[in-house]
């Protein structure tokens, strides 16, 4: 109220450059009454809200983006999204995690303009590595987006009309709400809750790490040696460095903090889980000892099974996206160096992501196999080679953000030195546990400190939402480029003797093929069909049908058996195929195109 | 889709499948009699669990609500011996592979008094799963008969984008689907000089002519100009696992272990961390046709051949089972793709053996001519007459829809009699599989602490004051054969060999950990050593004990002053 009373008081000082000043305190306190009611009236008429580029203008399930959302609120988001878009949202579980929470998966588009089985399906899901936090913050926001941006953006609109996006937020809840609630690093946990014996003792998950310190962190542990290898930086004291040429420093370090608690030796070698949900996919599966973190065979980890039947559920999924962090990525397959994408699907995927470069600085578009590391088992892989679908992997959050400077030698998580600038200049030093003395059982007297599991992986609070809606933009981009068919047009030559020939043209009118060429080898979708009707319930002959790439190519292929509905190999990004029909019958004829993952359509042409 | 006579080659899973749907056994209709339906089995194996020795468990349930039955055989408690896994008909239509398991189940149970079995059943736990697809089994008995490997699950064999829409038809009403022979100038199939009955393949560089081409019998139901190419079912169990998984062939299923029979059994396998060896029966033999290693390839990074360090052992019991089983000539292995007893030794990381079991006998015969091709048709039907089996259905012609006006004839072998014996041949074969069964069990591996040598180091004045002492154990394996195969060292599949000293009051260690594991040890006395140091007093014992839920364990008491 103090404010309001002060800027009345401007206006009222307005008013007087403007108007003679009422000199009476009366007066005064009459002008300032009224000048309270001009104030009132406007706002009961609530004025439109002044909204910054790209944002909803009235969502009606409020959000915030600069921080994370815990299983229980994100549960509660997504909720409250389809208890309040129920025209646009439905919300259902898979099934439970082995931590007894729901397996959440959203099915977003408009009910009302058509199957929804029918429409061109784009798949995202986020966090299956758990401690990759703001991989599920963007599937929130991207749901959230897509909800509340819907029919006051045109874009958003059509989309949500022409395809269905299936979002599964959280791939792996038990260990999101584990990451936040126990002592952890950035890095973990990567994988799921379920007790496995990772040193193969005969006890399960019986030696993780322990915060010492309590702080909620697990940090690194180092004690003061004289004939130690480590010493404080020059300009960064907390952070440990080698000493060069081998010379002595004052520590050693000892690792993450921790205590053999089995009594075998060694010192947290068996934590909670360990398998890497995300080399649980059946192309191009290796066992645990090929491949880190693979589990007894595919979809052995139930939660991906969840999602994989749903998936498989869906054959008119065309797209797809996984969110993970970190390292400023864009991921195309292959996983493994063993493996090969065809080269013309290979085109298509790189026009996507150079866009995806374009608009997420500082990331880089790269191959798995060659320039990041070999993934046998990963999910991207499966999309692409047994569900024919184009789909990527993007890290979320990197070092260019800092500060603003390329430089890919900065790795994944950027340059110590780089980092601690920023952590001391922009965060005012908030992310480092300061070393302290503990008492550790075996080492005595040591010191604890390192950085806090909020940070190195995870944006900070104010680079979060910029980081969510690139990436999101990104995603759109893609699912907008799935394929699209349309009858562009019919032609009808009478060829006399009661006999037509209608000509109709076919044209995909996006990026992506309705086809890969390896969905095409091992024949993984349904060819596209292309059927023709005549006049409302009377029958038509079809004697003959044929299809072509080129209208004015001589080759016209036949097609034997059951030319009525003729099927098409694929209809190549933005492009058109040719198809033509003898009929004996009247018109106006009917041509529909029914692709699996393009969508369908039909146009009547009157005789 | 083409078709060869089915022994020349193990039937490809793409052609077999039947037209009905008709999964439950009518009953009398098996095609070779006195093989189990499934009422039968579970009657059978209710039986056994009346025994002492048995307990059955239900691993899973297929699509059709049949059991994957699970015998445990065991002496005491059964998760704290070493254990093989004994899995029978991995291969659906060979069901005298399930026989086998039950009947040395049955023969165990009859012998549970005999020296030899209580001996083995001290050593180890036997599991027996013998009819891990029961209901691909099931095809046994139903009508017309034919031989399918897959489940129930409808499958789209041809990737047509339509499932089970064109399987086999009994044209000639005989209530088997056996071959086709339709003439044909292109064809490739000519008769054999010694018998018309067989059919060889044409040679144009000996200027011969083919005259006919083979098909399953059935018509072109969905006129695609394939035949039988896709009938009802299903996924095959042996193609199905994660070794060398066939990818979009057909039986595979849509991934790696998507069938309930096939989790069934896996997460079962994954749970047991006491099993050791695992035997199966199964057309993909490594006992007669064993395995190679490849001393270039096993440098890769992803194992495909078997280690040479594991081939001497692999090679030796395979070389028993020759011996106590003294058959000839067995057929060559087909190439596993998906296969159980692969996956068994790659993924798995166990030794693994794999037992056709039967074939049909080998006989030297006069012979007409010198021609080599067909001669395993030729054989197969002097076995049948000699054995006065009905095996083969004459060639006759019949009327076909598809040719018209072509001479059609349907004849050739009957399912399965090719691969199941006549069940009288079943007691020799159980005789000789139970006593290779019990040598196996004898070769696994034996550990003891043969030697736990005291030294005392001194350290205290008062006489009968702390001292240190350090402890010298050596492990050793009596046992033929390692204490973990090669690929089991390498897949991480198996838990190690742990030593553990437990001490009492008063005792501490002044060096090391209490429990360290230990690196493999070879058979035939191979010896692993630890040493611990040990502050006590005079005269205080400790305990040691070695272990590994797929060896053994061993335990021990020491007395801590010198000499000991």
């Amino acid at each position: 109220m103090r404010f309001e009373v002060q800027s009345l008081k401007c206006e009222v000082q307005r008013t007087k450059r403007q108007r003679p000043q009422p000199s009476h305190p009366k007066m005064r306190a009459l002008g300032l009454t009224l000048a309270l009611l001009l104030f009132c009236v406007p706002a009961l008429a609530q004025p439109k809200p002044y909204v910054p580029a790209g944002s909803p203008p009235s969502p009606k399930v409020a959000a915030r983006w600069n921080r994370f959302h815990t299983y229980n609120e994100a549960s509660e988001l997504i909720q409250q999204l389809a208890k309040l878009h129920p025209d646009r949202c439905r919300l259902q579980s898979l099934g439970k995690s082995f931590g007894n929470r729901e397996m959440w998966l959203l099915t977003i588009t408009n009910f009302k303009s058509g199957d929804e089985l029918k429409k061109p399906a784009f798949w995202i899901d986020g966090g299956i590595h758990a401690n990759e936090l703001q991989a599920v913050d963007v599937t929130l926001y991207t749901a959230w987006y897509l909800l509340e941006m819907d029919g006051h953006n045109e874009f958003i609109t059509n989309l949500l009309n022409d395809r269905v996006f299936y979002i599964m937020p959280m791939m792996s809840p038990d260990s999101r709400d584990a990451h936040m609630e126990k002592p952890n690093t950035t890095h973990s946990p990567r994988g799921g809750q379920r007790p496995v014996d990772d040193d193969r003792d005969g006890l399960f998950d019986e030696d993780g790490p322990d915060d010492l310190d309590g702080d909620g962190h697990i940090t690194y542990m180092r004690i003061r040696d004289p004939n130690g290898r480590y010493k404080a930086h020059d300009e960064v004291p907390h952070l440990p460095v080698r000493e060069k040429d081998g010379g002595k420093g004052q520590y050693t370090l000892l690792g993450s903090e921790g205590i053999d608690n089995d009594g075998d030796g060694r010192v947290n070698e068996d934590s909670d889980g360990f398998y890497d949900p995300n080399r649980d996919w059946p192309w191009n599966w290796q066992p645990e000892y090929v491949q880190r973190g693979a589990h007894h065979y595919p979809f052995s980890v139930p939660e991906n099974r969840m999602a994989a039947d749903f998936v498989i559920s869906r054959a008119n999924i065309a797209g797809g996206q996984s969110y993970h962090n970190t390292g400023g990525m864009i991921l195309r397959g292959p996983g493994a160096k063993d493996d090969q994408y065809d080269g013309r699907d290979l085109a298509v995927m790189n026009k996507l992501g150079e866009k995806g470069e374009l608009m997420l600085p500082g990331y880089r578009y790269i191959n798995t196999a060659e320039d990041l590391y070999e993934v046998y088992g990963g999910a991207n892989d499966w999309f692409y080679a047994m569900r024919g679908a184009i789909s990527f992997t993007n890290e979320l959050f990197t070092p260019f953000n800092y500060f603003r400077k390329l430089d890919h030698s900065a790795g994944w998580f950027g340059k110590d030195e780089e980092r601690h600038q920023f952590n001391k200049l922009l965060l005012f030093d908030d992310v480092f546990v300061k070393w302290h003395e503990v008492d550790h059982p075996t080492y005595g007297k040591i010191e604890v400190g390192g950085y806090k599991k909020n940070w190195t992986r995870q944006p900070p609070s104010f680079l979060i939402e910029e980081e969510l809606h690139r990436n999101m933009a990104f995603t759109l981009y893609h699912a907008d480029q799935m394929p699209r068919v349309k009858v562009q047009a019919i032609e009808v030559k009478d060829l006399g003797d009661g006999l037509k020939r209608v000509t109709a043209t076919i044209e995909n009118t996006r990026l992506t093929p309705t086809h890969r060429q390896f969905d095409m080898k091992k024949s993984l979708t349904r060819p596209g069909l292309v059927e023709i009707n005549g006049e409302d319930g009377k029958a038509l002959k079809v004697i003959a049908g044929f299809k072509s790439a080129d209208l004015f190519d001589r080759t016209w292929e036949e097609q034997k058996r059951k030319p009525e509905v003729m099927k098409l190999r694929t209809i190549g990004g933005n492009d058109v195929v040719y198809v033509r029909w003898i009929v004996s019958g009247a018109g106006p004829f009917t041509v529909s195109v029914s692709s699996v993952k393009g969508g369908m359509d039909q146009m009547t042409q009157p005789e | 889709m083409q078709r060869l006579c089915p022994t020349r080659r193990l039937p490809r899973l793409s052609v077999y499948v039947f037209l009905t749907l008709a999964w439950t056994a009518t009953g009398a209709a098996a095609a070779v009699e006195g093989y189990a339906n499934y009422e039968t089995f579970r009657k059978q194996v209710d039986a056994l669990d009346a025994s002492d020795l048995v307990s059955v468990t239900v691993l899973g349930k297929t699509s059709q609500q049949r059991d994957v039955v699970l015998l445990t055989i065991a002496r005491g408690k059964s998760e704290n011996k070493p254990a093989i896994l004994i899995v029978g008909n991995v291969h659906a239509p060979h069901l005298v592979g399930g026989e086998m398991v039950m009947r040395l189940a049955k023969h165990l149970v009859d012998h549970a008094d005999d020296d030899a079995v209580k001996a083995m059943l001290d050593r180890v736990t036997l599991y027996l799963v013998p009819r891990p697809s029961p209901d691909a089994t099931e095809a046994f008995f139903a009508q017309p008969s034919f031989e399918r490997e897959g489940n129930a699950r409808p499958t789209d064999d041809d990737r047509d984008f339509e499932t089970n829409e064109d399987g086999p038809d009994d044209l000639d009403g005989n209530g088997v689907i056996t071959m086709m022979r339709v003439e044909d100038p292109a064809g490739r199939w000519m008769p054999h000089p010694d018998d018309p009955r067989v059919l060889i393949e044409a040679d144009p560089k000996k200027n011969e002519a083919g005259k006919y081409t083979l098909y399953t019998e059935g018509r072109d139901n969905d006129e695609d100009e394939a035949f039988n190419e896709d009938g009802p079912g299903g996924v095959s169990f042996n193609r199905n696992f994660t070794f060398n998984y066939p990818y979009f062939k057909p039986g595979a299923g849509p991934h790696q272990v998507s069938e309930p029979e096939t989790r069934a059994v896996a997460d079962f396998a994954f749970a047991r961390t006491n099993i050791a060896v695992v035997i199966s029966f199964t057309p993909e033999d490594n006992l007669f046709h064993p395995w190679k290693p490849d001393g270039n390839r096993e440098r890769q990074r992803i194992k495909t051949t078997l280690m040479s360090d594991d081939a001497p052992f692999q090679d030796f019991i395979a070389e028993r089972y020759r011996a106590i089983h003294g058959g000839k000539n067995a057929p060559s292995s087909p190439k596993g793709e998906g296969s159980f007893s692969e996956w068994a030794y790659f993924h798995y990381g166990r030794w693994s053996f794999a037992a056709r079991g039967w074939w049909v006998p080998a006989e030297e015969e006069k012979k007409r001519s010198d021609e080599k091709r067909g001669k395993d048709d030729i054989n197969a039907l002097r076995w049948l007459e000699a054995n006065k089996i009905d095996g083969f259905v004459e060639w006759k012609a019949i009327e076909h829809p598809d040719f018209k006006g072509r001479k059609v004839e349907v004849g050739g072998f009957k399912p399965y009699v090719l691969l199941n014996p006549p069940v009288k041949e079943l007691d020799v074969l159980t005789e000789n599989h139970a006593a290779w069964l019990g040598e196996v069990a004898g070769l696994l591996p034996k550990i003891q602490i043969s030697e736990a040598k005291v030294e005392s180091l001194g350290g205290s004045d008062e006489p009968n004051g702390p001292g240190v002492y350090r402890v010298t154990v050596t492990v050793i394996n009596h046992g033929y054969l390692p204490t973990m195969s090669e690929m089991g060292r390498i897949s991480r599949q198996l838990n190690p060999l742990q030593l553990a000293i437990e001490l009492p009051e008063g005792a501490s260690l002044v060096q090391g950990a209490p429990r360290t594991q230990l690196d493999v040890i070879k058979g035939k006395g191979g010896t692993a050593e630890h040493v611990y140091l040990v502050k006590a007093a005079k005269g205080l014992s400790a305990k040691l004990k070695v272990w590994s839920p797929s060896v053994g364990e061993y335990e021990t008491t020491i007395t801590l002053k010198e000499g000991e």
